[in-house]
C-alpha cells in the first residue's frame, strides 16, 4: 500500500470516528452548546397539560398586558425561551432583560409599574384544541 | 471456536473499519460534495438573515459556540456573510477551489444559523447539514483532471462519514426518546397530543383527522421511532439506502404537515448524502435516467 492511502486511512479513522464520538458524547451529557446537542427532539411524553412561563406587564392602575415580543420576527419570539432563567441571573441583568422583552413587544417601560413573571398551567381540550387556563402562580416580580 | 464467533465485537468493529477505509470512486465524493454545498445554499438563500439583528443585545444567548460574536449583529454584516456563502457554494459548483469554496460557504452558513439559533433554545433545523458539512470539509477532494471512476481510501471514505453522521443523529433522536420516555412514547396517546398542541398549516380538521384515532396516531409514533433506531441497519446496506431517503422525507413531511415545523434542510441534506449512496456500484448520479413506459406497438394492440 502506497504511503498517500495509508495517511488517507488515518485521516479518515481520525475524522470519522471522533465525529461520531463527539456526538454520542454529547447526547449521552445532555449538552446543549449548539451545534452540539443531545438530539432531545420531542423525546418527552406529552399530555393534555401543559406549563410555561409568561411576562405579564402590569401598569400603575393594575392593567395586566402579556408582554409577546417579537411577534413578526421568530428570531425575537423565540427568546422566551430565556424567562426560565430570570430567576438566576442578577438584578441588573434581570431589568436590562425585561426591558429589552417589554420594548421587544413595543411595550414602553416607562407605562409599566412592574412586570410578573408567572407559571402557568393549561389543559388542552381534545376537541376545541384550546388551552383552558388551570393555575397560573408568580415566579418572581421585576421594576423595569 | 472461530474467532468471529468468540469476538464477535471485534469481528464488527474490524468489518465497519474495513468498509469505511475502502477505496471509492472519485465520481461519489463529487456527487455528495456538490449536492450538500446545493443545500447549504439553499438554506442560506432562502431566509431572511437580517432579522437578528433586531435582537437586542441582552437576549441574545451566549451558551453556544458562536456565543463570542457581538450582539447585536448589524443588517449589513449578516447580509455579507451570506453573500459570501452563496459565492463560495458558487465556486463549488464550479468546481474552482471548491475545498475553498465549501469552507466559506459552511463557514457563513454555520456562523449564521448559529447567530439565528442564539435566543435560548438549541434550534435543530440545521445541526445536521451543518455537522455534515464539517465532516466534507475535513476531506480531500480529487484535482482537475482527475479520472472520475478513479478509486482511492481518500475519495472512498468522505461521503461514507457523512453517513455515519446521518446514521448517528437519527439513532440518537430514537434512543433519547426511550431514554426519558421509554415505550410509552409509542404505546400511550402522547402522539396524539404531540399533534394537539401543534398547529397544522392545514387547519385543526386536518389534525383531528389523525389525532382523533388513537390507533393511527400510535402507527406513525411507532414508524417514526422504528426508523430512527433502525437507521444505522438501513443506511449501512446499500439497498435500503433510498428507501430510508423517502421514509425521511415521509417523516419530516408529515411533521411539517402536523406541527408546521420545517424541517426541510434534514430531508435535503439525508438525500445529498444518502441518494448517490444507494445507487448501484459503478452508477453515477448523472446516469440515472427516469424509467419512461414504452408505448405499446402497433402489432402488439389488439
Amino acid at each position: 500500500m502506497d504511503v498517500d492511502e495509508q495517511g488517507a486511512r488515518r485521516r479518515a479513522r481520525r475524522v470519522t470516528y471522533t465525529a461520531v464520538l463527539v456526538l454520542l458524547v454529547a447526547a449521552a451529557a445532555h449538552l446543549e452548546l449548539w451545534p452540539l446537542t443531545s438530539y432531545r427532539l420531542f423525546s418527552e411524553v406529552r399530555t393534555a397539560d401543559r406549563s410555561g412561563l409568561e411576562l405579564v406587564a402590569v401598569d400603575a392602575d393594575g392593567g395586566r398586558t402579556v408582554v409577546r415580543p417579537g411577534a413578526d420576527n421568530p428570531v425575537v419570539a423565540t427568546t422566551g425561551h430565556q424567562y426560565g432563567a430570570l430567576p438566576r441571573v442578577s438584578a441588573e441583568r434581570r431589568t436590562a432583560m425585561v426591558r429589552a422583552w417589554l420594548r421587544a413587544a413595543g411595550v414602553d417601560p416607562a407605562d409599566v409599574a412592574h412586570v410578573r413573571l408567572e407559571r402557568v398551567g393549561r389543559v388542552t381540550d381534545a376537541r376545541s384544541l384550546d388551552g383552558d387556563e388551570t393555575s397560573r402562580t408568580l415566579v418572581l416580580e421585576v421594576e423595569p | 471456536m472461530s474467532v468471529r464467533t468468540a469476538a464477535p465485537g471485534r469481528w464488527f468493529a474490524e468489518h465497519v473499519d474495513a468498509r469505511l477505509v475502502a477505496p471509492g470512486p472519485a465520481y461519489r465524493l463529487l456527487e455528495v460534495h456538490t449536492l450538500v454545498t446545493l443545500v447549504i445554499a439553499l438554506r442560506l438563500a432562502a431566509r431572511d438573515w437580517t432579522l437578528v439583528a433586531e435582537r437586542p443585545a441582552d437576549l441574545t444567548f451566549r451558551a453556544t459556540l458562536v456565543g463570542w460574536f457581538p450582539a447585536p449583529v448589524p443588517a449589513w454584516l449578516l447580509v455579507a456573510l451570506q453573500v459570501a456563502g452563496l459565492a463560495g457554494a458558487a465556486l463549488v459548483l464550479l468546481r474552482r477551489h471548491p475545498r475553498l469554496g465549501l469552507a466559506v460557504a459552511w463557514g457563513a452558513y454555520a456562523l449564521l444559523t448559529g447567530l439565528w439559533g442564539s435566543s435560548g433554545k438549541v434550534m435543530h433545523n440545521d445541526v445536521l447539514t451543518v455537522t455534515v458539512g464539517l465532516v466534507l470539509l475535513l476531506a480531500p477532494l480529487p484535482a482537475r483532471g482527475t479520472p472520475a471512476r478513479q478509486e482511492r481510501v481518500a475519495w472512498g471514505w468522505p461521503p461514507r462519514a457523512a453517513l455515519a453522521v446521518v446514521a448517528t443523529v437519527y439513532l440518537l433522536t430514537g434512543v433519547q426518546k426511550l431514554r426519558h420516555s421509554g415505550v410509552s412514547w409509542v404505546l400511550g396517546d402522547n402522539m396524539a397530543w404531540v399533534l394537539r398542541h401543534g398547529t397544522s398549516p392545514f387547519g385543526d380538521g386536518f389534525t383531528h383527522l389523525v389525532a382523533d384515532h388513537v390507533w393511527l396516531t400510535q402507527l406513525l409514533a411507532a414508524g417514526a421511532l422504528g426508523l430512527e433506531l433502525a437507521a444505522p441497519v438501513l443506511l449501512a446496506v446499500r439497498a435500503t439506502r433510498i428507501p430510508f431517503a423517502v421514509a425521511v422525507a415521509v417523516m419530516h413531511g408529515s411533521i411539517w404537515a402536523f406541527l408546521g415545523l420545517d424541517y426541510s434542510a434534514w430531508v435535503l441534506t439525508v438525500a445529498a448524502v444518502v441518494v448517490p449512496q444507494g445507487l448501484p456500484r459503478g452508477t453515477r448520479l448523472l446516469d440515472v435516467r427516469p424509467v419512461r413506459r414504452r408505448a405499446p406497438s402497433a402489432a402488439a394492440v389488439p
